[in-house]
């Protein structure tokens, strides 16, 4: 039986210049997860590469998630290492990780069957990710 | 001219019982951004697409969405068929590009966007719709 956990993001800006005004900004969110459905791991991928790191339906790759999911994906390869590409389940780049960056997103599952999250390499050269996936139940404010 | 700035995003992700021994993680990196092409502000959204960038963006940026609806769940995806002269190409009929995210209500990402330059179509922007009448707050900067 899954047992409901909590967590917590928090994601911070800083700079003193960019805009007219400074950016400090600060943001923090808590969402209710289901605790036996988390995974992390890392990789190493080509753009010959396509791995499922969550999935909804049948594929059976990845996270088995039945609901949306909290992704973290960061590039902790070199910079002459391949950069990283996050795709949806028709294998479209959401997006776009360079050498020493993240991005972090809630992934949904479409209402078809299959709905997956993807990790590929944007070149032929090598890339290195990690990644932690984080199934949700229900929100929670 | 342009005038770079450095940005320093940092994110903690904290769960003293999710997966098996817990999850503490965080992650920082300090990226260079051109003041001309960042924008930072609220929009309405509805059901309908809208598009957030206002087509500055020419190969990468950083896309921050924060959604700060009372009730809508708010989507953000790529945006396809752009013409980039044509400030009504959405509403001639744009199709629904990859989704980078769904946000219900008080949820935010940060999502490296790079450009579908050299691809076809050539154009493509962020947009944002909502499951009804929703608000979001949004950051956007190219990078250097």
């Amino acid at each position: 039986m899954a047992v409901t956990k909590k967590f917590t993001a928090s994601l911070n800006f800083n700079s003193s210049n960019i805009f007219p005004n400074a950016v400090n900004l600060s943001e923090n969110m808590t969402v209710t997860v289901d605790g036996d459905s988390a995974t992390s791991g890392s990789l190493k991928v080509t753009n010959s590469d396509t791995v499922p790191i969550c999935t909804t339906g049948t594929e059976g790759q990845g996270l088995d998630a039945d609901s949306r999911a909290f992704i973290l994906v960061k590039n902790v390869g070199s910079n002459s290492d391949g950069d990283i590409e996050i795709q949806d389940e028709s294998d479209a780049r959401i997006a776009y990780v360079k050498s020493g960056e993240w991005a972090f997103l809630p992934f949904m599952h479409s209402s078809s069957a299959v709905s997956s999250c993807n990790i590929s390499g944007a070149s032929a050269t090598a890339g290195y990710c990690e990644y932690v996936v984080i199934e949700t139940t229900t929100t929670d404010y | 001219m342009a005038k770079s700035s450095k940005v320093t995003m940092s994110l903690t992700m904290r769960s003293s019982d999710i997966v098996p021994t817990g999850l503490e993680r965080s992650v920082s990196m300090t990226v260079t951004a051109t003041d001309d092409t960042s924008e930072f502000g609220k929009m309405v959204t509805t059901t309908s697409n809208q598009r957030i960038d206002k087509n500055t963006i020419a190969d990468r940026a950083y896309v921050y969405v924060k959604n700060i609806s009372s009730t809508s769940t708010v989507v953000v995806y790529l945006g396809l068929d752009l013409n980039s002269n044509s400030a009504n190409a959405y509403t001639a009929g744009i199709h629904n590009g990859p989704r980078f995210a769904e946000l219900a209500v008080g949820e935010f990402a940060l999502i490296p966007f790079k450009d579908l330059d050299g691809t076809s179509p050539t154009d493509s922007g962020i947009h944002v719709k909502s499951s009804d009448a929703g608000e979001i707050e949004y950051l956007i900067f190219e990078l250097d």
